[in-house]
């Protein structure tokens, strides 16, 4: 009775993320990971999503880097790649899920700007909704996670 | 409508080419350059800042990939201003065709544009941009590199 209970509850759970999922942009934070759809409308190869990562010390070091890294996770189309970058003062990174819809994301990437807001984006190269995941970690110089927050800018 | 003007304004920039990144004649600046010269790079990622002047509603720009095509290897351009951040890339590789014409409205101020790629490999590539007024007339424009790679 307690198990059907359980089961019935993370089915209603389920269904709601679904829902939402289904209901477009939506920014789901696991840990230090987001995602969403981009160009639900499949018609517009500009759409690019935005958001400022602020890194701290949160007991555990100051920062070092973020650590960026991003997943296609629709099935392939030629031509139409996603990207993430990442971006403090005078500085920017790129990477790309060059297989889209397999068990991989990009190889990730690392902007060494310290303490401070970054802003990490998400893009792709022609129209077409996507479904993604990004991760995203504040790390010191020895790799140790630090205080990492997010704030969405832009969803499109 | 709006599209079809900004083409027009850029295809009058697009008569003044530059050397690399720097405030090139006038008001019709261009930025040419290579990235990922040894072609090793994935990451690779060229980085500007253009100040609109005060007079500026918009910034415009496009890119243009004028190496020849490889699977898999496509360059994008992004605009970010503030709040808003917009992407054109290149579909094809090494043609007479730019990417699409991409703005932000954000007034007068510093813009950054930045040129990026899907994988590791030398590209060769344009970038034309323009500030604009809210009549999309031309607007002092400048740039600073920031960063080659």
């Amino acid at each position: 009775m307690r198990i059907n209970i359980k089961i019935k509850a993370f089915r209603k759970s389920l269904i709601a993320v679904l829902m939402l999922l289904s209901m477009g942009q939506i920014e789901s934070v696991f840990a230090h990971s987001a995602g969403g759809v981009i160009d639900a409308a499949g018609n517009n190869a500009s759409a690019t999503d935005l958001a400022q990562v602020n890194c701290y010390d949160d007991g555990d070091g100051p920062t070092g880097y973020l650590f960026i890294q991003i997943q296609d996770l629709s099935s392939p189309v030629p031509g139409l790649l996603m990207s993430i970058q990442a971006y403090k003062d005078s500085q920017m990174i790129n990477d790309s899920d060059l297989v889209s819809g397999d068990a991989n994301p990009s190889p990730g990437a690392q902007l060494w700007g310290g303490d401070g807001v970054y802003y990490i984006s998400a893009s792709k190269t022609a129209a077409g909704a996507r479904t993604f995941s990004v991760n995203y970690h504040c790390m010191t110089s020895a790799s140790v996670h630090t205080g990492t927050d997010i704030t969405l800018l832009q969803a499109q | 409508m709006k599209t079809l003007f900004l083409k027009k304004v850029l295809i009058t920039a697009s008569f003044v080419i530059g050397m690399g990144y720097g405030a090139i004649a006038q008001s019709y600046p261009s930025a040419s350059g290579i990235m990922d010269a040894t072609g090793t790079n994935a990451n690779a990622t060229d980085l500007g800042k253009v100040t609109c002047a005060p007079s500026s509603q918009y910034l415009a720009a496009e890119i243009q990939d004028q190496s020849a095509p490889v699977q898999g290897l496509l360059l994008s351009l992004h605009i970010y201003k503030g709040n808003q951040m917009t992407t054109a890339t290149d579909p094809v590789s090494g043609d007479a065709n730019a990417s699409p014409i991409i703005a932000i409205n954000g007034g007068a101020g510093d813009y950054y544009i930045s040129a990026t790629k899907t994988k590791a490999g030398l590209r060769s590539f344009t970038v034309t941009f323009q500030c604009l007024t809210s009549n999309f007339s031309l607007s002092n424009t400048s740039i600073v590199g920031l960063q080659l790679q």
